[in-house]
């Protein structure tokens, strides 16, 4: 188990490092780095001294030593627009997104791994393809779509919920239920699969014959089989998540990363956009490292050296 | 005979049947969405971007100049739908044909000379896609400036190294092959091997790859719009579109719709599609998808 | 080291019989239309005995043992009787069929590499019979679960409480399945080929401990098998079946002695001692032809088209008669006993 961790915790490792150096490539291959790290306005001599602190006439090595150094610090730069260090804005900012996510990952599960039970014990009838159906929209129709359509009947029509804005608790719901659409899309149908899967497997004939209840048969002895794929693809569903974090805030008006991600993009403010896709990042790969480590506890066949 | 669990039912599904009917329906639909997608700008009726401020807000099925009504401007919605769509498919068929042109020649020398060259290649790919795409995407459109190209560059950065993966996977697979041995005994230089041989092989995936890419790559591209961060606005993507038209949501949730709608039959079909043909050509790929 | 050498369960008393089949009919409804797998089948088993249920694949062996336990699939259409002990197992209600199944009914299938839960620990999966049927306490069960593995010859029982099956090796597995199947101390276990996927000398072991759990708890024991060379090692009782029939039925010293039924001779002519004989210096007979498809409808007797004695008469299905000794064919033409 101790190996198996490790060789996990190594690998999230390693891809944080080739983020950071992709990070670093994109900025210097793309043309004259002071560029983006400069506000328009900028003035010759902010060039040179930007030149100067960046280490831009060292070689690219030691340009690489000290961004990785400076990031190690903490020390994610300056924004132009608002003047604070970046990593002020961050933790303004990061909270809403956090709650978002968190949440709609949450109503993934909630929602996602029941129904997908449901839809696997009635095969082929009516809450099969019920479930089947909703699975089939949550996955095709785009993100910005649902949420469109959610307001135009809760918000606009029925005035039940706000349109814009987290101020009060209500304010979540329509985000995190747009958000977490695709992702309860997925969960159902993976779950589903998986379980139908495993409820023809062999043990569950053993299972059946050893006479336990049937809450036993599905919950301890089918479901614990059924979460293997079940968590790869909460994993992957986590990725979109974050895609549509960024969507969501932006639709909603959240004050989270991902919209100040993007205004960030339109205002030129390039080393806030550098910090949060980072930090997403970041978060991302720890994410799928916990995940990793889950699997380790959920099929005990990994741990004694892989699958 | 099996025991199956006291959940199988074994009697025939209605949809089965369904399945069966409607063999050809679905590749007949995704032509046609083709066809209009990349003849969109001939087919829009009005040009899209005729701004006619006497005319604005009208709602769709009611006058026959503008069957789907107009926007905010009084620009033909219809017109700008079709030209959303020759936008996003011409966006998706350029970035998808060079991200798989590079992922496939990526995975071919990672797959046949493998070594180092492999080691390295496969892990560059394997680390480019435990990256978030959104993230990718996001720090490309910055550091290039929003716009078409930088839409292609970041579709085509977050697409390469699926294809990469799989080719390479195939041409290990191939490799050991009996007649891929014939041909090198003979001296027939590698590029050779690779293109007659190996390629020809690979196509049937790599086709469903494609066709499946499609509608993941439409809706990165019209995120992209939708954040502001693709085309300008007044090219009329769908994602740009639909951004702007949020406003009118009260007043004339047409100009919203109709793109969305447009959006998702678009994404709809292309994964059918994608599914329909995977199984046509090889049931293996299922375990693919993501 | 001879199987023999264990002493075999108690033959037939004059009691009350343990399971009593009668006119006993399975059918699967496909999609290709309605497959016979069981054919109005009639056995009976005492307490303490084993019966062996001999044919080739597609006889319908699997199917009579598992409708014993009340285990078929949802599509199956189940007609006749079987009265285990005071109950009536056809169309019992699921949840009946639970309170017996484990408790009074265990049942050791094939290959226990696939019938092991692998994320669940063997302790759990022994205790839970301990817990749910006998309403055992955790430790308690605990306790009972290292008893039983000892019982069936699992070296260092406690530490095999936490292990996983993948760490077992296949004899282990199948000890564990046969521990789970006696937890409870059932009347009757039902062992479905259950050494075929097992290595030769292991083989030999797993017979050996069913042998004598049985006599010791006087099990009554339901063999399912196609080796004639367990048959021979265990059997009480044997029936032979063919296309979902009983075609033969008797104990074990009379069949191999002589055989009545041409498919049953045929069957036992090509067991591999029988065939190592053949090749010192007689003749290797295979049976011609192939079993009959169990979708398919045959008039008359199923082993006819391969049937070395077949006459007119044979196109009428022969019942299955038994003489006063017990030796029941099903055929027009038996060899003389």
């Amino acid at each position: 188990m101790a190996r198996y961790l490790a060789g996990r915790i190594g690998q999230a490792a390693l891809t944080v490092l080739f983020l950071l150096t992709f990070v670093f490539a994109a900025i210097r291959l793309t043309g004259d780095p002071t560029n983006l790290l400069l506000p328009a306005e900028a003035t010759q001599q902010d060039r040179d001294l930007l030149r100067q602190s960046l280490h831009l006439d060292q070689p690219l090595l030691r340009q690489y030593a000290s961004f990785l150094e400076d990031l190690a610090r903490g020390d994610l730069g300056r924004s132009y627009k608002y003047e604070v260090p970046v990593t002020e804005l961050i933790r303004e900012r990061l909270p809403a997104t956090l709650k978002l996510a968190f949440m709609a990952g949450g109503l993934t599960l909630l929602l996602g791994v029941p129904f997908g039970i449901v839809a696997a014990q009635h095969r082929r009838h009516l809450a099969d393809h019920l479930t089947l159906l909703v699975a089939l929209i949550g996955q095709s129709v785009p993100i910005f779509v649902i949420a469109l359509v959610a307001v135009l009947i809760f918000s606009v029509n029925l005035h039940l919920l706000p349109v814009a804005g987290v101020d009060s608790p209500l304010g979540y719901v329509l985000p995190v239920v747009t958000l977490a659409w695709f992702g309860v899309a997925a969960i159902i149908r993976v779950t589903r699969v998986s379980m139908i899967g495993v409820l023809e497997s062999e043990y569950i004939v053993t299972a059946r014959a050893k006479g336990l209840p049937q809450r036993d048969i599905i919950y301890v002895h089918a479901l614990r089989n059924a979460l293997i794929p079940i968590v790869t693809m909460f994993s992957l569903v986590f990725a979109t998540l974050l895609t549509g974090t960024v969507v969501t805030e932006t639709m909603f008006s959240i004050p989270g990363v991902g919209r100040l991600a993007v205004e960030s993009i339109l205002n030129r403010d390039f080393p806030v956009v550098q910090a949060v896709v980072i930090l997403v990042t970041v978060i991302y790969v720890a994410i799928n490292l916990a995940v990793d480590i889950l699997y380790g506890f959920i099929d005990p066949r990994t741990r004694s050296g892989g699958r | 005979m099996s025991v199956a669990a006291p959940t199988a039912r074994n009697r025939p599904a209605p949809s089965d049947i369904w399945r069966r009917a409607s063999g050809w329906l679905l590749p007949v639909a995704f032509a046609a969405f083709v066809g209009v997608g990349l003849c969109g700008n001939v087919l829009a009726p009005v040009d899209p971007a005729f701004v006619d401020l006497a005319n604005r807000y009208i709602p769709p099925f009611v006058q026959a100049a503008h069957p789907l009504g107009t926007d905010q401007l009084g620009r033909d919605i219809l017109s700008r739908a079709l030209v959303g769509a020759n936008l996003s498919l011409s966006i998706a068929a350029l970035s998808i044909l060079v991200a798989s042109t590079w992922g496939i020649a990526v995975g071919m020398i990672a797959g046949y000379f493998g070594g180092a060259a492999e080691i390295v290649l496969m892990r560059l790919a394997d680390a480019m896609l435990s990256l978030p795409t959104i993230m990718i995407a996001l720090l490309l459109v910055a550091i290039m400036e929003p716009g078409f190209w930088s839409v292609v560059a970041a579709v085509v950065m977050v697409t390469w190294a699926r294809y990469a993966r799989f080719i390479r996977g195939e041409v290990v697979a191939i490799r050991s092959r009996e007649f891929l041995s014939a041909a090198v005994v003979c001296g027939t230089p590698a590029w050779k091997i690779l293109w007659h041989h190996v390629l020809p092989n690979v196509l049937n995936a790599v086709v469903v790859l494609l066709t499946l890419d499609i509608g993941r790559v439409i809706l990165l591209e019209s995120s992209l719009a939708f954040l502001g961060l693709g085309l300008p606005p007044d090219r009329g993507a769908w994602g740009s579109t639909i951004f702007e038209g949020k406003v009118y949501l009260e007043i004339a949730p047409w100009i919203v719709l109709v793109p969305s709608a447009a959006m998702t039959v678009a994404v709809l079909l292309a994964n059918s599609f994608g599914n329909w043909l995977s199984d046509r050509l090889d049931p293996r790929l299922r375990a693919l998808e993501r | 080291m001879s199987l023999h050498e264990v002493p075999r369960a108690g033959t037939a008393r004059a009691v009350a019989p343990l399971l009593r089949v009668a006119g006993l009919d399975v059918r699967f409804g496909t999609r290709r239309g309605s497959l016979h797998a069981v054919r109005d089948v009639s056995l009976k088993l005492g307490r303490g005995e084993t019966l062996c249920l001999v044919g080739e694949s597609g006889s319908g062996k699997t199917t009579l043992s598992m409708a014993l336990a009340g285990l078929l699939p949802d599509n199956a259409l189940v007609s006749g009787s079987i009265a285990f002990g005071d109950r009536e197992i056809v169309g019992l209600r699921e949840g009946a069929l639970r309170a017996i199944r484990g408790r009074r009914i265990g049942i050791v299938f094939q290959d226990a590499s696939r019938s092991l839960n692998p994320v669940l620990t063997i302790g759990y999966q022994i205790a839970e019979m301990l817990r749910r049927h006998l309403g055992m306490a955790r430790a308690e069960a605990t306790e009972r679960a290292v008893e039983l593995l000892e019982e069936v010859g699992v070296n260092d029982p406690r530490l095999r409480l936490g292990q996983y099956p993948h760490e077992l090796s296949g004899g282990l597995k199948q000890r564990v399945m046969i521990a789970i199947a006696i937890a409870c101390r059932p009347e009757l276990l039902i062992a479905d080929e259950p050494t075929t996927a097992l290595d030769v000398t292991v083989q030999r072991q797993i017979l050996r401990l069913l042998r004598r759990l049985c006599s010791e708890r006087d099990l009554a024991l339901i063999l399912v098998t196609h080796d004639f060379g367990v048959v021979s090692a265990m059997a009480d009782q044997v029936a032979v079946m063919y296309n979902g029939r009983i075609v033969e039925y008797a104990d074990v010293f009379t069949l191999f002695r002589a055989p009545r039924h041409p498919y049953a001779a045929a069957l036992l002519a090509t067991n591999p001692r029988h065939v190592l004989e053949a090749a010192a210096g007689g003749e290797l007979r295979p049976i011609p032809g192939s079993p009959p498809n169990p979708l398919d409808h045959i008039a008359g007797c199923a082993f006819g088209p391969r049937c070395p004695r077949r006459h007119e008469r044979c196109a009428v299905e022969p019942p299955l008669t038994s003489d006063r000794s017990g030796h029941a064919v099903a055929c027009w033409y038996p060899s003389d006993a």
